[in-house]
């Protein structure tokens, strides 16, 4: 089981604190673990990548230094006890490319970030919702 | 001046030693007056002709005796007294002189150790200075070349009573001539347009016509004339200076073998360089005397002159005709977007450049561009790789007979039997060839070919020929003017084009860069953006009750300011993107691109604007998305610009016809359209020209158009009127195999 935690790397220190912003404005939000690289994403995942400790979700920024945020999806998808965490690419640039670019890294979904805090809530809010309304069924497995 | 002065030994004209028979030659030595030597036909002591006698030593009889024996002593004097004239005038023979002859005249020619006297019958005078009043006003009435030769031939047959005179060009280029103008009085055939050949004029006929330019021949049932006694060097005078000298072979075969009596020539020069002859002839004996040969010497300066004068004004006049045409062409080549549309697309055309210019191929960057009436291309791409690798001698190589050069040429020679071949690059793999077709056609020659074996029979017999595998030659001056042309385009424009070139690859370096720069500065300044509208919400949202109206008023200008400054960046990434994204080129049809603007600025505004579609549209090759892009930016400029109109009229059409002959799409709007002066300022970005209060947008639509639309290798436009509406023209031109194409 999916412990009730969202991944986030992103750089951006700004950006990491909307996010945060957006998510504790929730009802009962999730814990967000907050990595400011690809790289330090990737060693949290694999150090819990038991599924009762593997984040429900992860949210991946594209530039980043180090390992960026396409490399840290491939990593994912390859690894056997990670490639089942859904992990959405999000990222400022809404270049048909840089989408396209990310779905054949394998990520669940793209999503632009808004430019306006009022749509980044909105936008965290329908992922809650998601993951609640996932969170009542059963582990999503292959 | 009468020329004794020595040919050069190249002439080839038969030093016979003879002369007419009607004539008759005492050499004198110079300074003793003694009789050196003499014709055959001077009368003996005891009467007759001294040549006439069977006995050799009479006919030396007068040989070594003093002039006196001949002459009186009255007529010697005056004989020394014009020795040394430049212009000797003749002398009379009176019943003084022992001689006899009193109706002849003496002719005195100096040479440096004789003197040379031609003995000849006098004529009648003649009215020479009212005759030379009458043509020289004629001539100076003249308006061409023909009526030049019309009033010269008149004016010699009236002077020398002849049946005939013919006007006769030497044409430039060729080797052959023809006749251009006929008078006579109908007894022989006119043979105009007649042409004859080089060899019917040898080389030395020139050169002796260009020192004396009258030549006079009679036939006579008596033989040409010989000498007895030691001509010395006054063999020279007489064989080529003398009016009784006897011609060249052709000319008495002319005159044998048309049946005629008198064959006249007066050569017509041009700075010094034969240009045709008045050839003359009469069916009975026309004798000359020297006052005729003079004045018909001078009839033939006039003419020579008037035809200078007319020739000059005409090469002048076409000189000045050519040049404008060609400053004409060199400045639509220079102006062309390039050299290829430059030559292709001229007005006035390449092709009259030239006259009786056929075709011109141009084989550049790989490809033949044809003009006018060529060969195939596989045809021209075989004679340049001939040309490459045979013409490496020559900067430009030219002919009126290609398949004498190149067999092949045979194949197609009725659009190609002149060709002028110029190589455009130092390699010779790009050139510029120019075509003249086949003249077909009958010629009739007025005498045979004399080339090959000695032929027999008659030479001057009328004979056609058809003349296959020839244009019309290229003049010298038709030469000058392709090389100039020629050496323009390669020097000017090729040089430039390089150039152009190079800087253009710099430009795509420094433009990808740019491109590189703006997309990763646009998104990274996004973050920071979003930083300052982000935190500006959550201060509201947290604080905002705690908050007076005058501190929330300045959290939203901040947020407002955030908002354009978005704006901003969402305007740079377009632009672009624009210039990033690789062009999928299509024909796409324009009806469905103007449909599909006007969806997306319908559901943009939420309100239905129409617009006016002047069917039927030809389609516009070009990228789908990005040619959809340029339709919404030009449709939605046009509804923002009209919308405070009563009602807004927009239009869509098609304009057959621009400068360079191709068509645009226009899109019109009753606006309130633009003054001049800002044309060139509405395609640059952000520039606005009136207030964004007045009119939404941050103006960076007609940039976006622009780049699209140059992309395309194409160009956009606009003409408006401050009040009266404005209208968008643009076009693109992509070749229909290119896909990928970066401008």
């Amino acid at each position: 089981m999916y412990a009730n935690k969202i991944l986030l790397a992103e750089d951006d220190t700004t950006d990491a604190e909307f996010f945060q912003r957006a998510l504790s404005r929730l009802e009962s939000p999730p814990e967000l673990i907050w990595c400011k690289s690809g790289t330090e994403a990737y060693q949290g995942l694999t150090q819990h990548s038991d599924p009762a400790t593997l984040p429900r979700l992860a949210i991946l920024d594209i530039k980043m230094p180090g390992m960026n945020g396409l490399e840290l999806l491939e990593k994912i998808k390859s690894d056997e006890r990670t490639k089942n965490m859904p992990v959405i690419i999000m990222s400022s640039s809404d270049e048909p490319q840089d989408i396209s670019r990310a779905y054949d890294c394998g990520a669940n979904g793209y999503l632009v970030k808004p430019n306006r805090f009022q749509d980044l809530r909105d936008l965290v809010g329908s992922i809650h919702h998601f993951w609640i309304k996932t969170n009542r069924l059963k582990p999503v497995h292959d | 001046m009468r020329l004794t002065d020595k040919l050069p030994a190249s002439d080839q004209m038969p030093a016979d030693n003879l002369i007419q028979p009607y004539a008759r030659v005492v050499v004198v030595h110079a300074t003793t007056l003694h009789i050196c030597a003499h014709s055959n036909n001077l009368p003996n002591r005891w009467g007759g002709d001294a040549g006439a006698t069977k006995k050799k030593a009479a006919a030396n009889l007068w040989v070594d005796l003093p002039v006196t024996s001949l002459f009186s002593q009255a007529t010697v004097d005056r004989i020394r007294a014009v020795a040394d004239l430049p212009y000797p005038p003749p002398i009379n023979l009176g019943p003084d002189d022992p001689l006899g002859l009193s109706n002849q005249q003496i002719l005195v020619f100096r040479t440096n150790e004789h003197l040379v006297l031609e003995i000849e019958p006098r004529l009648p005078p003649k009215d020479w200075q009212m005759s030379l009043l009458e043509t020289t006003e004629l001539l100076s009435r003249t308006e061409s070349v023909v009526d030049v030769l019309a009033v010269g031939s008149r004016a010699i047959y009236k002077t020398l009573g002849v049946d005939r005179v013919l006007a006769y060009q030497f044409e430039e280029g060729s080797e052959d001539g023809v006749v251009r103008h006929t008078h006579g009085n109908g007894s022989l055939p006119s043979l105009l347009g007649i042409r004859f050949r080089s060899d019917d004029f040898p080389e030395e006929a020139f050169r002796l016509h260009a020192r004396e330019t009258v030549m006079a021949y009679t036939t006579s049932d008596r033989a040409p004339v010989g000498f007895c006694g030691d001509l010395g060097d006054a063999a020279h005078c007489i064989n080529y200076v003398l009016g009784c000298r006897t011609i060249y072979p052709p000319a008495e075969s002319f005159v044998r073998e048309s049946g005629l009596s008198t064959q006249i020539s007066v050569m017509l020069t041009i700075h010094g360089k034969p240009w045709g002859v008045f050839s003359c002839q009469a069916r009975d004996a026309v004798y000359l005397d020297y006052q005729h040969r003079t004045f018909v010497h001078l009839l033939g300066n006039q003419v020579s002159r008037e035809l200078t004068s007319q020739i000059h004004d005409q090469a002048r006049q076409r000189v000045l005709d050519a040049d404008h045409l060609r400053a004409r062409i060199r400045d639509n080549i220079s102006r062309a977007p390039n050299l290829v549309r430059g030559l292709t697309h001229s007005e006035p055309s390449l092709l009259e450049y030239v006259p009786d210019t056929g075709g011109i191929a141009i084989l550049i960057e790989d490809r033949i561009i044809q003009l006018g009436q060529t060969p195939g291309e596989p045809r021209i791409r075989l004679l340049m790789d001939w040309a490459a690798s045979n013409l490496k001698d020559y900067d430009v190589f030219y002919t009126d007979h290609l398949a004498a050069h190149y067999a092949p040429g045979e194949d197609f020679r009725d659009s190609a039997s002149g060709v002028f071949l110029a190589p455009l690059n130092q390699r010779r793999t790009e050139w510029m060839v120019w075509f003249r077709p086949e003249r077909v056609g009958k010629v009739t020659y007025g005498s045979r070919d004399q080339k090959g074996p000695k032929k027999k029979g008659q030479w001057f017999k009328t004979t056609v020929e058809t003349r296959t595998g020839f244009s019309l030659p290229w003049t010298e001056e038709q030469v000058a003017d392709i090389r100039e042309l020629h050496a323009f385009i390669r020097d000017v424009v090729i040089e430039r084009y390089s150039e152009l070139m190079r800087i253009n690859r710099q430009l795509q370096v420094a433009y990808d860069e740019l491109e590189a720069f703006s997309y990763t500065v646009s998104h990274d300044l996004r973050a920071p953006l979003r930083g300052i509208d982000g935190f500006a919400e959550i201060l509201m949202e947290d604080y905002g009750p705690k908050l007076k109206d005058d501190a929330k008023d300045l959290i939203q200008t901040i947020q407002l300011n955030a908002a354009r400054m978005n704006q901003f960046i969402s305007d740079i990434l377009e632009l672009s993107r624009v210039g990033r994204a690789n062009l999928v080129v299509n024909d796409c049809d324009v009806a469905q691109l103007v449909r599909t603007a006007m969806q997306e600025l319908n559901r943009e505004s939420g309100k239905s604007v129409d617009i006016k579609l002047h069917e039927p549209l030809p389609p516009m090759r070009g990228d789908r998305q990005q040619l959809a892009l340029v339709f919404k930016h030009l449709l939605s400029n046009a509804f923002k610009y009209s919308s405070k109109q009563a009602t807004s009229t927009v239009e869509v059409g098609y304009s057959a016809s621009n400068s360079f002959g191709d068509g645009e799409f226009y899109i019109s709007d009753n606006g309130i359209g633009i003054n001049e002066d800002h044309h060139q300022r509405v395609f640059g970005m952000f520039n606005r020209l009136v207030s964004a209060e007045d009119y939404s947008g941050s103006g960076v639509g007609l940039a976006v158009v622009r780049r699209i639309i140059r992309r395309h290798n194409g160009e956009v436009r606009i003409e408006s009127k401050p009040g009266s509406g404005a209208t968008f023209f643009f076009y693109t031109n992509l070749p229909a195999d290119k896909s990928d194409q970066t401008f």
